[in-house]
């Protein structure tokens, strides 16, 4: 991890400027690659900016000045060699209007007209700068706008049902800061999120993006319950390819069988679970999941008060696209397991931990929601080696009250309700809006549900994952795990975690608050490494792997990523 | 209405045959294989358990039941299976499930058996 927060703190900066040098070419030929539905084209972005007048200009010199730091150098020398290099480039093309702004490296310097030029004069202009000998190639420094963000209407902040839990911390402390993401086009896009959850419902809001599922719930055991095997089922039969959730509303009489404490209407749970990770998105309907672009795999293991440990597990493997619980697995199997759910007070066992390393194994992640039971131990599976999981905050960004924390906890996102030590800041919901059904009982219309649990943060981190797996498909589940957990902003001064008033282990709490803007900048610089600065060269040589396009892609992404930031940043 | 067939009584009959067979022979598979001795009576506490074998096993087969019937010592019926090697099975009238874990792993076939938990959501409801 520390290898990567220092690439984190080092490399972004190197491949935004290296980005912003190969712009013109990189946004045109990229943006299309990273997949973002509706977005729109970098090509005709890249159009309309040819067309405004130009002031600014890259140029890249043949020979580097020493920048502050090295060799004794310090900025104030940087700045009055690399003066001296772009004077002696205006005298020599007749620009004397030119000026030195700022250096981007010891060779890549930004210079600036008094007066903007029409594009065509701008041509001119690069022609003469690039007569001169020493300048090796001069570049237009465009100004570039993020995409837009998606067009639905909960992510609004101030609308009633907002999703605040998608906000920037700016404004929500507890957000998770995707919007720039998106707005840099990334969706999430190829990747197959499996929501091993109650099933589903066919929401308008959901439904393009789900795979075709499969329901794994068993029998139950005809000694308890007679010739009723199907109860937790409620669909009248056992294992079967239909997904969606009938529901699982208890009555009265169903708390006598002992899985249940009192009589519930139908939860929606696995809906509602589904849609925070990957509800369509900028389709101006309701809200939108984490990684709006990606595909949900629901797999169906809880019914009427909950499931069984077995049935989870077998869905899972399914999921990962593992052979023998008697389903063909599916032809795109998952890379990440969403299990927002979990059995308190047990170890994990032997048996479960063997099939969490076999489904790790196959390079997929699992992600489980730590518990709401507010103790210090996380249920199973969260309590698994190699799984991750995840507690949750309110929006003040404080533990959630009700939250599983302690030893094994990976990360913290947001699950809404009460906080722990902090006081309520203004601000409506405090509960986490997603997809849901009308029906108390059997199903009826779409609506939107709020929610609140460790059962709502999970989601989030797999949606988040999402966002990283579909940018580098090649790199291991693991290295995004660590990605994320090490990408974490830290948890609010005064709130539990950070107070830790019962002196429990460090990293009781996880790494902190998710960050998906933080995450999705990490995996740019562990991606997309820049060689780093000679003495000599201070190129910007990207090392694509072989794979220039997606390179290319990453580096704009950088690029439109810190443009986002500084948008609602102004300095 | 118009237009719409009236079937024969005969098809009508072989129909309703084949509609019979088929639901019947589909409540025939949703039942699980069940073992039990003969002196089992009818409902008995019940366990579930989830099987893990050294090798991959049919979970379903006849053999596997007998010898998990006779190791349990008790009424099992195979519910459904997670893997190759991992089966899950009722058990009646066979003790709690520590005992249970005690006598099957008395099977050399047997790697551990573990209770199947009831797993909740993690939704306040």
């Amino acid at each position: 991890m520390k290898f990567l927060r220092t690439a984190a703190k080092a490399g972004i900066p190197l491949a935004l400027l290296c980005s912003l040098a190969v712009v013109a070419t990189a946004t045109a030929v990229a943006a299309p690659k990273l997949g973002g539905k509706a977005q729109p084209s970098g090509t005709v972005a890249l159009a309309q900016a040819e067309q405004a007048p130009v002031a600014r200009f890259m140029i890249r010199y043949k020979t580097p000045v020493k920048m502050a730091g090295q060799r004794g150098a310090t900025q104030a020398t940087e700045r009055l060699e690399a003066a001296a290099q772009v004077t002696r480039s205006a005298s020599v093309s007749g620009a004397s209007n030119l000026r030195y702004l700022k250096s981007v490296a010891a060779d890549l310097h930004v210079v600036v007209l008094e007066q903007a030029v029409s594009p065509a004069e701008a041509q001119a202009l690069m022609q003469r700068l690039r007569a001169d000998a020493a300048v090796e190639d001069v570049v237009i420094d465009h100004r570039m706008q993020a995409h837009a963000l998606p067009n639905d209407p909960y992510l609004v902040p101030d609308s009633r049902y907002n999703q605040w839990h998608l906000q920037d911390s700016t404004v929500v402390p507890g957000g998770i800061n995707v919007r720039s993401v998106w707005g840099a086009g990334s969706t999430g896009s190829g990747v197959v999120v499996a929501v091993v959850d109650g099933g589903y419902r066919p929401h308008a809001d959901l439904e393009a993006n789900v795979l075709p599922g499969y329901d794994f719930i068993s029998a139950d055991s005809p000694s308890k319950f007679g010739r009723n095997i199907h109860w937790t089922a409620n669909d009248g039969d056992a294992r079967d390819p239909d997904a969606r959730d009938p529901g699982d509303w208890i009555t009265p009489d169903d708390v006598t069988n002992g899985y249940c404490d009192k009589a519930e209407e139908s939860s929606w749970h696995g809906t509602h679970v589904a849609g925070l990770a990957g509800a369509v998105g900028n389709n101006g309907v309701g809200g939108l999941g984490v990684a709006y672009g990606a595909q949900l795999l629901p797999v169906r293991v809880l019914g009427r008060c909950g499931g069984y440990s077995s049935d989870i597990l077998a869905g899972a493997r399914w999921a990962a696209g593992l052979d023998g619980t008697g389903v063909t697995p599916p032809s795109r199997p998952a890379k990440v397991l969403n299990l927002s759910l979990g059995v308190s007070g047990v170890a994990c066992d032997t048996t479960t931990q063997s099939i969490v390393d076999e489904i790790r194994a196959r390079n997929v992640s699992i992600v489980a929601s730590s518990g709401n039971d507010g103790s210090t131990f996380l249920t199973m599976p969260a309590n698994c080696k190699g799984v991750m999981a995840v507690t949750a905050h309110t929006r003040e960004g404080d533990s959630a009250d009700y939250a599983n924390v302690g030893a094994g906890t990976a990360i913290s996102a947001p699950g809404g309700g009460d906080n722990t030590i902090l006081p309520p800041s203004p601000g409506n919901p405090r509960f986490i809006v997603s997809t849901g059904n009308a029906g108390l009982e059997e199903p009826a219309g779409d609506n939107y549900m709020l929610y609140n649990g460790t059962s709502m943060a999970a989601p989030q981190v797999v949606g988040v994952l999402a966002l990283l797996a579909s940018l580098r498909p090649d790199l291991p589940m693991a290295t995004l795990e660590g990605i994320v957990i090490g990408s974490t902003r830290p948890f609010p001064a005064g709130g539990y975690c950070a107070t830790n008033p019962y002196g429990l282990p460090a990293g009781f709490c996880g790494s902190g608050l998710l960050d998906a803007e933080k995450a999705v900048a990490a995996v740019i610089a562990y991606v997309a490494p820049v060689a780093p600065p000679s003495d000599g060269g201070g190129g910007c040589t990207v090392a694509t792997n072989g794979q220039a396009d997606a390179g290319l892609a990453l580096l704009t992404l950088a690029a439109l990523l810190m443009l986002a930031r500084r948008r609602r940043q102004p300095r | 209405m118009a237009g719409m067939k009236i079937l024969p009584s005969r098809a009508l009959s072989g129909w309703s045959l084949g509609l019979a067979v088929t639901m019947l022979s589909g409540c025939v598979q949703t039942l699980p294989q069940q073992v039990c001795p003969p002196s089992a009576d009818a409902p008995q506490a019940s366990v579930r358990m989830m099987v893990s074998f050294r090798q991959a096993t049919a979970g379903d087969a006849p053999d596997v039941l007998r010898q998990l019937q006779h190791h349990g010592k008790g009424c099992v019926s195979h519910l459904s299976s997670v893997s190759p090697t991992l089966h899950v099975y009722s058990f009646s009238g066979a003790g709690d499930a520590p005992t249970l874990r005690l006598n099957l792993r008395a099977w050399s076939a047997v790697l551990d058996a573990v209770p199947d938990e009831r797993v909740k959501a993690h939704t306040p409801r």
